[in-house]
């Protein structure tokens, strides 16, 4: 193949391809980018077997269509290092070309033949709905997924799939993130009889991929799979195997007090009385009576801190421990100015904070 | 290194605690020789003894059974920690209240670093002298104690004069004291080793204090600059408190080094269950598992492991610890002379994150460890085992030899 290219371009689709570049040895022909060329348009392909993304270069002027291998890190380092505007890509199954006014690099290549295959979206049965909405719900929830392999039925966000809505869970055994929003079924599209989890890896390659807000998204579900469409790209991932946990059973139904905190502020203070909380147990008690809420934090020799803010509480007087972090977690993906409300039962039972009707989180205090 | 000039560390060491106790409770013994431990000639070992025991042969972790043949007339008496507990929880409220610095080591035994307290109390020998006092008053036990400049020199002045011993030592005493003492008295200096010292013709501390450390440690290996550095009165470890405690482990250092890989195993699980039950007494998890493995030529390699989640329960910290063993093995430390594992990044009361999911079997190996631990402090360390270690590994082994 042989093309010209917007260095910017081609570099931004390098960039959210390079997420699913395996750091593990997986195949050596995997720590590459597949470029396809046809007349019109040039697709960008990389995979490490579990996570799969194809992805529209733009702005590319294809002088013969295609196909080429190109070392993913060496073609993103020297994209990087020049200001050219266009570059001059070339490329057969011996080598590849990368060229702009002052430089030339030449890098030995492979058999594109043997690079793996990235299933294509061609399902009619399928739930849409914007990068807006989905954005979101992957920003609510992955955070509070697991990352260690040994927690690994968590390592992803649950997708629960209904007719005009879709809801994603996330866990980490200590802390759930459950939200909805609105989506819409086409083909009869339905997820009935599985729970599948989409790893969070996945979830976060999509968050960096979304043009805009208002661009259409089509997901769809197969046996062990899942494919994104976005309007540029399609991302494909392996489902995580194993059971869920069964979230219901954990979500509070009711509550014994509550309290109004106000993200900003609440926000500071929690952060504030972290200074003095020990790296290894991270710990602040939260003390909420009628007129305001008590933080404190001890070391084991930092010190000590108190933190006081005012809050609508309604309730027993509790006293109840949590990791800072969770709760600094969720206010940072909530807006500054918004208000967000804590139901809590004991000490020792989960506290749940609630975000208007989509959006709940549930964190389990130290005891 | 320099040596720690001002006297302030005291180690106080209660005089045959277990025995002494059932003693005081039940005056009718006072004066016969008490063996704490079980039925005599039962299958334990024996706990604690009486002075009175002592004088026949009897001695602490002693088979129950050659007790008995030492000692026929002897009050055979079972194990009642909770008792024990209550009065060492006493006299630990008897050192809070002198200094916050109070490292326990045992039950029945303590360092305490009273500098800083001495505006207040006088110096660490008037507060040893009425740290000893207030004991005897209100526990009616007693208790000898040593004063000196560390924590190695304060332990052998305690022993010094046992029991009901009171010995300061002086930066000026030091030579005089350590100078003549054999060579077994250095801390982590056992029979093997003080026959090898014999061997190289150190017999008396003084003899090592007076050894080049360069050529000692040609002959003896690198951890004779640490036996050189005690024999010259130096001891820089410093009393930690339980509150900061960053670990807390258990060791075993053998009295012949031990080749085969699985009494290896034996005793490290004796030290796994031992370290759980401490651990679960002071309601701590550990977050990290640590097993260290020393060979007979004191090359040492410890490994360590993240637990998944905080434990205490003596399954899960075993199931990670043997895999520690395993990996252990692998270097060439056998024979070894010393084992042990230590709970590392402790989570306390108060500070364990409880999970959404918790399974029910954590919580069973929770109960069925507190139940062990019970009928334990009721009856003693080897009223009941656990069928349980018998891995899937184990049971097929002995199957096969059945079989064949």
């Amino acid at each position: 193949m042989k093309a010209i290219c917007n260095r910017e371009a081609l570099l931004a689709a390098c960039q959210v391809a390079s997420s699913a570049i395996s750091s593990k040895d997986v195949k050596p022909i995997l720590k590459n980018f597949k470029a396809v060329a046809d007349e019109d348009h040039c697709v960008l392909m990389a995979t490490d077997l579990e996570l799969g993304v194809r992805i529209e270069i733009a702005g590319m002027v294809v002088e013969k269509p295609g196909e080429a291998i190109l070392p993913a890190s060496k073609l993103i380092s020297i994209l990087r290092e020049t200001r050219d505007a266009e570059i001059h890509l070339e490329a057969d199954a011996d080598s590849s070309h990368v060229a702009g006014k002052s430089f030339e690099f030449e890098m030995p290549s492979e058999d594109p033949a043997n690079f793996p295959d990235i299933p294509i979206f061609s399902d009619e049965k399928y739930h849409e709905m914007t990068a807006g909405t989905m954005r979101a719900m992957i920003r609510r929830t992955v955070f509070a997924s697991a990352s260690e392999m040994a927690r690994y039925t968590m390592t992803g966000a649950l997708w629960e799939l209904e007719k005009d809505s879709v809801r994603l869970v996330a866990t980490d055994g200590r802390r759930l993130a459950w939200t909805q929003g609105s989506a819409s079924e086409h083909g009869g599209h339905s997820v009935k009889g599985q729970s599948p989890v989409v790893p969070s890896k996945a979830l976060n390659l999509l968050d960096r991929n979304f043009s805009d807000d208002q661009e259409t998204i089509k997901v769809c579900f197969r046996p062990n799979e899942v494919l994104f469409k976005t309007e540029r790209s399609i991302v494909y991932s392996r489902l995580v195997e194993g059971r869920f946990p069964d979230y219901k059973m954990v979500l509070p139904k009711k509550c014994v007090s509550h309290a109004i905190l106000k993200v900003e502020p609440f926000g500071a203070a929690v952060r504030q009385a972290a200074i003095m909380a020990d790296d290894e147990v991270k710990k602040v008690l939260f003390k909420f009576n009628s007129k305001k809420l008590v933080m404190q934090a001890q070391g084991s020799i930092s010190g000590k801190s108190k933190v006081e803010l005012a809050v609508e509480y309604q309730g027993p007087d509790v006293e109840i421990a949590f990791n800072p972090v969770f709760v600094s977690d969720l206010l940072k993906v909530l807006p500054n100015d918004s208000e967000v409300r804590l139901d809590l039962i004991d000490a020792s039972s989960p506290a749940l904070f609630k975000f208007g009707d989509d959006y709940q989180y549930l964190i389990m205090p130290l005891t | 290194m320099e040596v720690n000039n001002s006297t302030q560390i005291i180690h106080v060491d209660m005089d045959a605690f277990f025995a002494s106790i059932e003693q005081l409770d039940n005056p009718s013994l006072k004066g016969r020789p008490v063996i704490v431990g079980g039925k005599p000639g039962g299958r334990g070992v024996v706990s604690a003894a009486s002075y009175e025991a002592r004088v026949f042969g009897v001695h602490s972790a002693m088979p129950l059974k050659t007790a008995l043949k030492l000692c026929p007339r002897g009050v055979f008496l079972p194990v009642r920690f909770a008792r024990y507990g209550e009065i060492s929880k006493h006299i630990r409220e008897i050192f809070h209240h002198y200094t916050p610095m109070v490292e326990p080591l045992s039950s029945d035994e303590a360092f305490l670093d009273v500098k800083g307290s001495e505006g207040l109390f006088g110096s660490a020998e008037t507060i040893g002298r009425k740290i000893k006092e207030e004991i005897l008053k209100e526990t009616g036990l007693t208790a000898s104690v040593g004063v000196a400049p560390n924590k190695f020199l304060a332990k052998l002045a305690s022993d010094l004069k046992k029991p009901d011993g009171f010995v300061v030592i002086t930066p000026d005493k030091i030579r005089e004291i350590l100078d003549p003492l054999p060579v077994g008295r250095l801390w982590g200096v056992g029979k093997k080793a003080e026959l090898r010292l014999h061997a190289l013709g150190y017999k008396t501390i003084g003899q090592i204090a007076l050894a080049n450390p360069k050529a000692l440690e040609m002959a003896f290996g690198p951890s004779a600059i640490h036996l050189w550095e005690l024999a010259k009165g130096i001891d820089s470890r410093v009393v930690t408190p339980d509150r900061l405690a960053k670990s807390l482990s258990a060791d075993v250092t053998f009295s012949e080094d031990i080749e085969d890989k699985e009494v290896l195993g034996e005793k490290l699980l004796d030290l796994v269950e031992h370290l759980g039950a401490r651990l679960r007494k002071k309601e701590i998890k550990a977050g990290v598992i640590e097993v260290k493995l020393r060979s007979s030529d004191f090359e040492t390699r410890s490994v360590s492991k993240t637990l998944l989640e905080p434990a205490n329960e003596t399954l899960l910290l075993w199931a990670e610890a043997k895999v520690l063993l395993k990996k252990l093995l692998q270097f060439d430390l056998l024979p070894a002379r010393l084992i042990s594992v230590g709970a590392v990044r402790l989570v306390r009361p108060g500070e364990v994150q409880g999970g959404l999911f918790d399974t029910k079997i954590i919580q069973k190996l929770g109960e069925i460890d507190r139940t062990l631990d019970a009928i334990k402090a009721k009856f003693g360390a080897e009223a009941i085992g656990r069928g349980v270690f018998l891995t899937s590994d184990d049971k097929k082994s002995k199957k096969e030899q059945k079989e064949h």
